[in-house]
């Protein structure tokens, strides 16, 4: 998987959690930037992610990512 | 040595950051980084020497552990670890609740735990112990690329604007920064404005906002056993409007004096009482706090819970408890007693945690958009419950406030206003809190003031990167800090101190 076809699957992922079928992800794309990122949902982010990518995360392997880039990057290592 | 003392601004301020500045400029970062910790250890003996052994053992501990952890990283270890620092916590903070209440349960009283003696908790110890037992699961995640060496690791630790009572700051949030400063290519003198800005307004918000505010909160808190319904709304209103002028002003002041040493430290206040939700408000409330609670305890129960709940239950509101309701309220409740050792704390959390539950649930149900003002209005009383508890020294203390807030047997007109009652066929008498018409506008226009302020205030420990060197900015700078060192003769100790 390349890591622009990793960003339109995690595009995907981040649709279905958020419930909005408009949103846009980017590299640089933080937590910040979507006002219904809480604790839940990014539960519900590692369990979509788990399941679109067939893999699984530990539940602090996203604390140290900075933004989608670094989250790209990341899933890019676990499926390459 | 308060931040908001003449010692402090007029003496150790000053003097800490010369010989940092010196320094860096005179041997470069790593000696600047010494004059910072030696700084910090007597700012912390300060208080009470003795307990400088006991930060220094925990530090030397923790240092050697992080360290053995990032080079091999063991499940084992990291138990042993954690089993420490926490024993730690528990010994000095929670030894005596946790014997009172087993004596409750055994022998139905808490007076033979009498010959204990008070317990004096160490200044600081809830967030020096939270800090390194992030860097510790970080370590052992394999989330820290190189081990800080032992000054690093002090600086993080001790470096005195953060020590007290946070911000929680991560490792990663400074080891960069560290780096730069020991390459001889770190922000210098370059923060030096905005955080003198910052600090400026931190100072103003404790001496002369929530220290101004504060008699009010303990007046009626302190007469809970006849207060009324008038008294109790407006003592409430006056403690939520103090601890937030409180905390966000030591929180300012810890920001803004990590900047006048080149220093970013994370923001701990994102203008809370603006919130439209219980989720919205706890992203803004004790910023740093929420996020250890959050990365450190929620995501890990609440992900293996949810594994659990979607592998064997279809039942949407059974899914919903397991997933939601539990780790929601396990984490509350247990960031309420890390605030301190006493069911009050315990039931502010669990306010919140089903505050939290509720908002949720309705998001879950798609439940339609409340209008603003209905919405904030709920956020705001279920945070003024909270603080209740919060503030309150008993559970009977906070369940007298609380029914006089809601009963309607409660609502009694002053004295002053007896014609008024007579009028309208309401009972009167003299008010312990509201005794005079005087001191009634008083409260009032104090808390009118403040709640204005607590929403419309500008929040430059955000915002300090667009903060302009302007006649304007430095008129309102200047007027700040003159105001709060005029009012500087009776600092009053932070509220956070006390975990």
């Amino acid at each position: 998987m390349t890591p622009d076809q990793i960003l339109e699957t995690l595009t995907d992922v981040f649709r279905d959690v958020f419930d909005d079928n408009a949103l846009v992800l980017t590299r640089e794309t933080t937590a910040n930037d979507i006002e219904e990122w809480d604790s839940l949902n990014q539960i519900k982010l590692i369990l979509g992610c788990e399941q679109a990518f067939k893999l699984r995360l530990k539940p602090r392997e996203i604390n140290a990512l900075q933004d989608i880039g670094s989250m790209v990057d990341h899933i890019h290592t676990l499926v390459a | 040595m308060l931040f908001s003392s003449a010692e402090f601004l007029f003496w150790f301020l000053p003097l800490s950051l010369l010989s940092f500045h010196f320094a860096r400029a005179q041997w470069g970062g790593q000696a600047a980084m010494g004059t910072a910790v030696a700084a910090s250890l007597f700012f912390y003996g300060w208080w009470n020497p003795p307990y400088l052994v006991l930060i220094l053992i925990s530090v030397g501990i923790n240092f050697l552990w992080t360290k053995s952890l990032v080079r091999r990283p063991g499940l084992a270890k990291l138990l042993v670890a954690l089993a420490f620092n926490l024993g730690l916590l528990g010994y000095f903070k929670y030894r005596n609740f946790f014997l009172e209440n087993v004596d409750f349960l055994v022998n139905g009283n808490a007076d033979a735990i009498g010959s204990l003696g008070p317990i004096f908790i160490p200044l600081g110890i809830s967030f020096y112990t939270f800090q390194q037992i992030a860097l510790l699961i970080d370590a052992y995640d394999e989330a820290v690329e190189a081990p800080p060496s032992l000054l690093e690791y002090s600086q993080f630790i001790l470096f005195f604007p953060q020590l007290i009572a946070g911000p929680i700051v991560l490792y990663r949030e400074l080891a960069q920064q560290f780096s730069n400063l020991e390459e001889n290519h770190g922000a210098g003198l370059s923060l030096f404005g905005p955080g003198v800005a910052v600090f400026a307004l931190g100072l103003f918000k404790k001496i002369c906002l929530a220290d101004g505010i504060a008699p009010f909160a303990n007046t009626a808190f302190g007469a809970h056993e006849t207060i009324t319904l008038l008294e109790a709304w407006a003592g409430t209103s006056a403690y939520a409007l103090q601890l937030y002028f409180d905390f966000s002003g030591y929180s300012d002041m810890a920001v803004g004096l990590g900047l006048m040493f080149g220093f970013r430290l994370p923001l701990n206040f994102d203008t809370p009482y603006r919130a439209r939700n219980m989720i919205d408000f706890w992203k803004r409330w004790h910023m740093t706090m929420t996020r250890f609670f959050m990365m450190y305890l929620y995501n890990p129960l609440a992900l293996s819970l949810s594994r659990y709940g979607l592998a064997r239950f279809r039942h949407g509101g059974v899914i919903f408890i397991i997933t939601v309701a539990v780790p929601t309220l396990a984490t509350f409740l247990l960031s309420g007693l890390w605030h301190g050792a006493g069911w009050t704390f315990v039931a502010f959390g669990a306010v919140n945690g089903i505050g939290l539950i509720a908002n949720h649930a309705w998001k879950g149900l798609k439940g339609p958009k409340m209008p603003f003002v209905l919405a904030w209005s709920l956020t705001i009383l279920t945070v003024l419950v909270s603080f209740v508890y919060f503030r309150a020294d008993s559970l009977t203390a906070a369940h007298n406030m609380l029914s006089a807030m809601f009963s309607p047997s409660a609502f009694i007109l002053p004295n002053w206003l007896e014609g008024v009652a007579h009028q309208l066929g309401l009972e009167w008498r003299t008010l312990s809190m509201l005794s005079t018409g005087t001191y009634a506008v008083k409260c009032f226009f104090w808390v009118v003031a403040l709640a204005i302020l607590s929403v419309r205030m500008p929040n430059w420990a955000k915002t300090y990167d667009d903060l302009k060197p302007t006649w304007s900015l430095a008129f309102v700078v200047a007027f700040m800090g003159f105001w709060a060192i005029g009012w500087l003769d009776q600092p009053q100790t932070f509220l956070y101190f006390q975990f």
